[in-house]
């Protein structure tokens, strides 16, 4: 930053912050609001002068650049003033009531920050501008013409910080929070989120220099620049898919690492068309061709990201997913939440898309035209294939509101994204695994055919181990197959690079991670076993060949249920532990599996219900409610409270009726003030078996009864438990970690290619 | 032509076709009880528990119960899996299977409780085998 642009700085942010601190003292504003009143507002002085320097005053670039940095500032300072509140516990702000609370550790609390929506808008805002202040540093002709791009969305981010911030005051008076979700209370809530979001954000920066671009018609000069970004893009986003496989699959007991769930989907959209991006560009750099196809991708994925946005956060599909936020209505945004994200949409693809048609027809062909038998023309295939996917679960995942149009609106079941996926995997190994044994322009058939024989052999003994270890069906055995040729191609090839250097064998690296991957998920999810068994405590019973006893319940270090399973494995003996608590919150139980690592296997014990009674069991009733469990058909009428010296009984007022026979009951509950020590006498039902009062609500003058059922369950306690074998799990990983290097790497290549090129002399 | 646009051409042709087959086949409308009784193939359906009358047996993971909808139209319901534990909470089922005779048969269920503490937001729970 040289003494212009600090001046100029200065000259923004004192004036701002005398203002906005006289607002403060007032009470018309809090810290917090004043910190996105100054990130809105400079984003728009920001886009003012950056649209004045693009209409020829470059002046106006000092300006720019300046209220983008105060802009940075003021979402900086809107980031720790919600830390600041969420760690001070100032249940006076809604937000900190909503998502936290006295009782959560300091590490949940810094996770609250994107408990709710609105702070994670403050942290997209702030995630863009960051990667706006490292594309300033980016000397080129088209940096401020992308900034100004980048600049759009960030503007209607920052608005929602202005009209509906985490900085909003609660509508009572609060001593304490909710506390965040329970499913979402776990080591990973910490890191996962803010990847995800730091991936999702950064698909602005190819859009904005793509648009730049087309802007300046510089339809060449941007592909070096893009790369690394695009590549960061692909990295990063990467990194949020395997966090998110790896809490699904060890914290929240799916069995699974991916669920093809619109938040899931539509994470990998964008990544898909992403990815045939930055294969495009490197066609483009060695050979001239692919241009429009490469702004087109670039414009995509960002637009891709907005749309599932949209999809996820406005409520549309809270009837068909599980994952999706919840809709809310009460947004002070014109034309509510949804109507905001479907404007970010637009602006998008309005400016995107219509640059590209304005320039379409100047933008010059191909130099030359994608040699016939040639390595560019396999990628373009390879393309066209990650389209392809992404359309395919783009459609998916819009089913209900494309089925909308033209009758009742329809969702498609997940089978619906492996059917059409598993075709598209095998084009995908074999051109793989073809690819880059070509050179560029042109090969010789009969050179590649002689190349392509060590890994067609690897292929082929591949497929007769797995077709001997059981995978015999057409469509996975045939993708096992392809993703083999593709790991022998890419071993070699990869071998071959790192041999000429680091630079040469990176990217070949990622595509054995990917085979090796999906090799893993073909053996993991399709070819485990799985059984669902129902285990009464003490008594031993046989799952999948395993023995399984359930020890009992024990609450553990964290002062949460547990359920102890004693199995015998004839791998090993071992205890499974698996987390089983009753949460308040969401009112169900929150499990987290039991799972048995194994080189070849896992062994995964996820608890499903307890059935029966438990301390926390027991059915609530409403004053005047009529529940039926089995032939007995229970009301409750009320309570009868008596308050005595130091004690306060509860009469429960019950009529049951047993095949039409109707009885009067009337438990009571007992608490003695001085000790809290309770009693519940029992009330008898005439076929036998007993009702008591565990417990009441004063307030509602709701009851908490155990029915006979429960009673008796409550000695024997049975535990409903998910057992499975998941093989081969360990290659998921495995290629995931090999995969995520080789992105990474190849990232640092790239952004070493452009740091050379802006350290020649111009 | 040349053999990277018959690939092409061949590339999409086979994913349209699976693409289209695979929707229509695993498409479950979301649908009234009406044409819910006449419909084939599976459709989800949405609705309240229209009263309290219903037949919780834990140990067979059987359940059957009454879904209102938004009409006043009555359906029986029954469900053979896990049960979601906040079963009787739930202010919205909805259930996703096809009419057999004279109830719906739910191969998944999902349920929306209210959360104890805030009125509006929805917290749901999931049950069933996906």
């Amino acid at each position: 930053m040289n003494r212009t642009a600090l001046t100029t700085t200065l000259a923004l942010v004192v004036p701002a912050l005398l203002l906005g601190g006289g607002l403060v003292a007032t009470g018309a504003l809090n810290w917090g609001q004043l910190a996105c009143w100054l990130a809105f507002i400079s984003s728009l002085v920001a886009g003012f002068s950056w649209f004045a320097a693009l209409l020829g005053r470059t002046e106006a670039t000092t300006v720019a650049r300046a209220a983008f940095r105060v802009q940075w500032l003021g979402l900086l300072g809107g980031a720790a003033c919600l830390w600041w509140i969420l760690f001070s516990h100032q249940f006076q702000y809604q937000y900190v009531h909503d998502y936290s609370s006295r009782d959560m550790p300091g590490y949940y609390v810094y996770a609250a920050f994107w408990g709710g929506q609105e702070g994670t808008f403050l942290l997209w805002a702030l995630i863009s501008t960051t990667l706006g202040l490292v594309l300033m540093r980016w000397r080129h002709a088209l940096t401020d013409a992308a900034l100004f791009f980048m600049n759009l969305p960030i503007l209607l981010l920052t608005f929602v910080g202005v009209v509906r911030g985490p900085f909003m005051a609660s509508k009572q008076v609060f001593t304490d929070g909710v506390g965040l979700n329970p499913l979402l209370q776990d080591w990973w809530m910490t890191i996962h989120p803010p990847v995800l979001f730091i991936g999702f954000s950064s698909f602005v920066v190819p859009f904005a220099i793509a648009c730049a671009a087309l802007l300046k018609r510089d339809y060449d000069g941007w592909v070096k620049p893009v790369l690394p970004w695009a590549v960061f893009s692909t990295a990063i986003q990467a990194t949020g898919f395997i966090m998110g496989g790896v809490w699904a699959y060890k914290v929240l007991g799916w069995g699974g690492y991916w669920g093809w769930d619109p938040v899931e989907n539509g994470s990998l959209i964008p990544w898909l068309s992403n990815i045939a991006l930055v294969h495009g560009l490197l066609v483009q750099r060695v050979t001239g061709s692919l241009r429009r196809t490469n702004f087109f991708l670039a414009i995509l994925s960002y637009v891709l990201v907005l749309y599932a946005s949209f999809l996820t956060r406005s409520g549309v599909l809270a009837d068909f997913s599980v994952h999706s936020f919840a809709a809310n209505d009460d947004w002070k945004l014109p034309l509510g939440l949804g109507g905001f994200l479907i404007g970010l949409v637009t602006l998008a693809a309005t400016v995107g898309f219509g640059l590209l048609l304005s320039r379409l027809r100047e933008i010059p062909r191909a130099s030359e035209a994608l040699g016939a038998f040639s390595r560019e023309s396999f990628m373009w295939l390879g393309q066209l294939v990650f389209m392809l996917m992404c359309a395919l679960v783009a459609i998916g995942m819009s089913a209900p509101l494309i089925t909308r149009l033209f009758g009742p609106p329809s969702n498609v079941q997940t089978s619906y994204y492996n059917l059409v996926n598993a075709p598209l995997a095998i084009a995908m190994g074999l051109l793989l695994g073809i690819a880059p044994l070509l050179r560029w322009r042109q090969h010789e058939p009969g050179a590649f055919l002689r190349a392509a024989v060590p890994s067609t052999v690897f292929a082929l003994v591949g497929g007769v181990v797995v077709f001997w270890a059981g995978i015999r069906d057409p469509m996975p055995a045939a993708i096992v197959f392809a993703m083999c040729f593709a790991l022998a191609s890419n071993f070699m090839v990869t071998l071959r690079g790192f041999k000429a250097g680091w630079k040469h064998g990176a990217a070949y690296l990622g595509h054995m991670g990917a085979s090796l991957m999906l090799i893993g998920v073909i053996a993991s999810s399709g070819y485990g076993l799985d059984t669902q068994i129902q285990l009464p405590r003490g008594e031993a019973r046989k799952a999948l060949g395993y023995d399984l006893v359930f020890q009992g319940m024990q609450i553990d270090k964290d002062g949460k249920d547990h359920a102890i399973i004693a199995v015998n494995a004839p791998e090993r003996k071992f205890t499974a532990n698996a987390k089983f608590y009753w949460s308040e919150y969401n009112q169900g139980y929150m499990k987290k599996p039991h799972i048995e690592r194994f080189w070849t296997h896992d062994i995964y014990i996820s608890p499903l219900e307890m059935v029966g009674g438990r301390d926390e069991g027991g059915t609530w009733f409403e004053p005047g409610e009529t529940k039926q469990t089995g032939n007995l058909k229970l009301t409750f009428q009320g309570f009868v409270p008596e308050v005595g010296e130091g004690r306060m009984k509860l009469t429960a007022l019950l009529v049951a009726d047993v095949g039409g026979h109707t009885v009067p009951l009337k438990p009571t509950f007992e608490v003695i003030m001085a000790d809290g020590k309770r009693t519940s006498t029992p009330a008898y039902l005439p076929s036998g078996g007993t009702i008591s009062i565990l417990s009441g609500d004063p307030q509602t003058g709701r009851a908490l009864l155990a029915l006979p059922g429960e009673e008796r369950a409550k000695e024997s306690e049975t535990l409903a438990v998910e057992v499975s074998t998941k093989p081969f799990i360990n290659l998921v990983w495995l290629g995931a970690v090999v995969m995520l290097a080789s992105a990474f790497l190849s990232m640092f290549r790239r952004v070493i290619d452009v740091r050379r090129e802006q350290a020649k002399p111009a | 032509m040349s053999a990277k646009v018959i690939a092409a051409v061949v590339l999409l042709a086979v994913a349209a076709t699976v693409g289209v087959s695979s929707f229509k086949r695993t498409m479950t409308p979301y649908i009234g009880f009406a044409e819910a009784r006449s419909a084939s193939g599976l459709v989800q359906v949405n609705g309240k528990l229209a009263d309290k009358d219903y037949i919780l047996r834990a140990e067979e993971q059987f359940l059957r119960f009454n879904l209102k909808d938004e009409h006043g139209d009555v359906m029986p319901v029954e469900y053979r899996g896990v049960i979601p534990g906040n079963f009787d909470q739930a202010v919205s089922v909805v259930a996703i299977g096809k009419f057999a005779g004279d109830h719906f048969e739910a191969e998944q269920l999902l349920v929306k409780c209210p959360s104890k503490y805030q009125a509006e937001a929805e917290n749901q729970a999931k049950a069933g085998k996906s």
